[in-house]
């Protein structure tokens, strides 16, 4: 399932050298990065999904590789059709919570400027209006699933902690992801909220198929989702 | 002179805006999201037309582009255009002397984008094109729109600049500050009031709807 070979010099502000050199060779679908702050669990997930580039190694998820050093394969971020649920979540501000979870739905609405004047620019295709109407019908069972439909018209500053993280979780998985990569995905809620939510994700991820990658500090995380456990140390897999 | 005055006002500092909107727009995000050599040299410089007096402003535009200079005669030999003494030369020195008002607020509004509201987006499968329509530019919309309407007002007022290199020729470069100083000069009190009344009410409204539109609804209200 998870193939990863990474490994990158970073030199941070102080000056002093970082070295990732992370291996990960795996056939579970849920996989659990652990260790120390500033071990380079983030900074692994970010190499995995296309927004950091490592120096040499290959990354390769199911059939699909997705980095190749030797073969010259690097495919951006926008092509790796992974889902990432950061740490704070990272909604857009500008959107709705509805908005938020189609951001990727490719609808002249959505793909146009947003100046609030692309509809009257645009009158649908029926081939538009299908896929729209296909659109609404994910964003319905999204928004159910994680029961956002109620909020579905605020804006995240509106949202409660909660909310914001099931908003980011229907946003990554809106695409049918290839996989799901979780940065430290409840750290920022209150426990009974926390139960709530990683039972509706397993939900999810059992029910769609999906794999993951999860970073995590608690161990309640990791007895839940993790069938395997990295742990890295000093940007070393062990 | 009241009417072709307000127009020709109007006409520079509509303009001169949309100049800026492309122009100080583009190199706000271009400031914010790249890093080169000479960086600090190339901002200092942009600054400039901030703080140098607008005469001075008019004067280099005057020797870099008027008709004694090399590419002054390009300009009006190949591409017929004549800067000096002309509506096209208010346009150009109200642009300048207006570029930091926009270029200043874009730059901080790109800046202050959270980066990882730019991953997000490309993870989720949006080319880093299609995030800047989507993302850059809406968050940034309203830093911008206020260095705009900011900028807007201040064309509406200049005048060093475009003195030094349109001149003030009444129906063609006479814009209303200038129509005010030549009314003064002129010792017609009346024109003077009506002139300098209605720049000040133009400005007020411009003033008004600049903080209406700097806080759109997505925004949490300050507290």
């Amino acid at each position: 399932m998870f193939d990863i070979t990474v490994k990158k010099r970073l030199a941070n502000q102080h000056g002093s050298d970082f070295t990732l050199d992370v291996a990960i060779q795996s056939d579970v679908q849920r996989l659990a990065i652990v260790g120390n702050s500033g071990a380079g669990k983030s900074l692994t997930l970010k190499m995995i999904a296309g927004l950091l580039t490592p120096e040499h190694g290959r990354i390769q998820l199911a059939e699909q590789c997705l980095f190749d050093r030797q073969l010259a394969i690097n495919l951006p971020p926008h092509q790796r059709q992974l889902g990432y649920v950061f740490q704070q979540y990272a909604l857009f501000p500008h959107l709705t919570a509805a908005q938020n979870v189609m951001f990727a739905a490719p609808t002249p609405s959505s793909r146009a400027p947003t100046l609030g004047l692309s509809r009257y620019f645009f009158s649908k295709a029926p081939v538009e209006q299908q896929r729209t109407d296909l659109a609404r019908r994910r964003l319905a069972e999204l928004m159910a699933r994680f029961e956002i439909t109620n909020v579905a018209h605020a804006y995240p500053h509106q949202l409660s902690g909660g909310q914001q993280q099931r908003v980011a979780l229907a946003r990554a998985l809106w695409r049918q992801p290839r996989a799901l990569l979780l940065d430290e995905p409840f750290s920022a809620l209150d426990a009974a909220l926390r139960q709530q939510l990683r039972r509706d994700l397993l939900d999810c991820l059992t029910d769609w198929q999906i794999p993951c990658i999860l970073i995590s500090h608690d161990p309640e995380d990791i007895k839940m989702f993790a069938q395997q456990v990295v742990e890295l140390k000093h940007g070393c897999s062990v | 002179m009241l009417t072709s005055a307000l127009s020709l006002s109007l006409q520079v500092a509509t303009l001169s805006t949309l100049f800026n909107l492309l122009l100080a727009g583009g190199l706000g995000y271009l400031l914010a999201t790249r890093r080169f050599a000479g960086k600090a040299l190339v901002e200092s410089v942009l600054t400039l037309p901030m703080v140098l007096p607008p005469t001075v402003v008019g004067y280099y535009l005057l020797v870099l582009l008027g008709r004694q200079s090399t590419f002054g005669q390009w300009l009006e030999h190949v591409l017929g255009v004549r800067l000096v003494f002309s509506l096209e030369g208010a346009i150009l020195a109200t642009t300048v002397v207006t570029f930091p008002l926009v270029l200043k607020p874009a730059r901080a509004a790109f800046e202050t984008i959270d980066r990882t509201l730019i991953e997000a987006s490309l993870t989720l499968g949006l080319s880093k094109g299609a995030t800047f329509w989507r993302v850059h530019l809406p968050l940034a919309w309203p830093g911008i729109l206020a260095g705009l309407m900011l900028a807007f007002a201040r064309a509406m007022g200049e005048f060093g600049a475009t003195l030094m290199l349109a001149g003030s020729i009444e129906g063609k470069t006479q814009t209303l500050s200038i129509a005010i100083y030549e009314a003064v000069q002129a010792g017609d009190q009346k024109a003077a009031n009506q002139l300098a009344l209605l720049t000040s009410l133009v400005c007020v409204v411009l003033l008004y709807l600049a903080k209406r539109v700097s806080q759109p609804r997505w925004q949490a209200p300050h507290v």
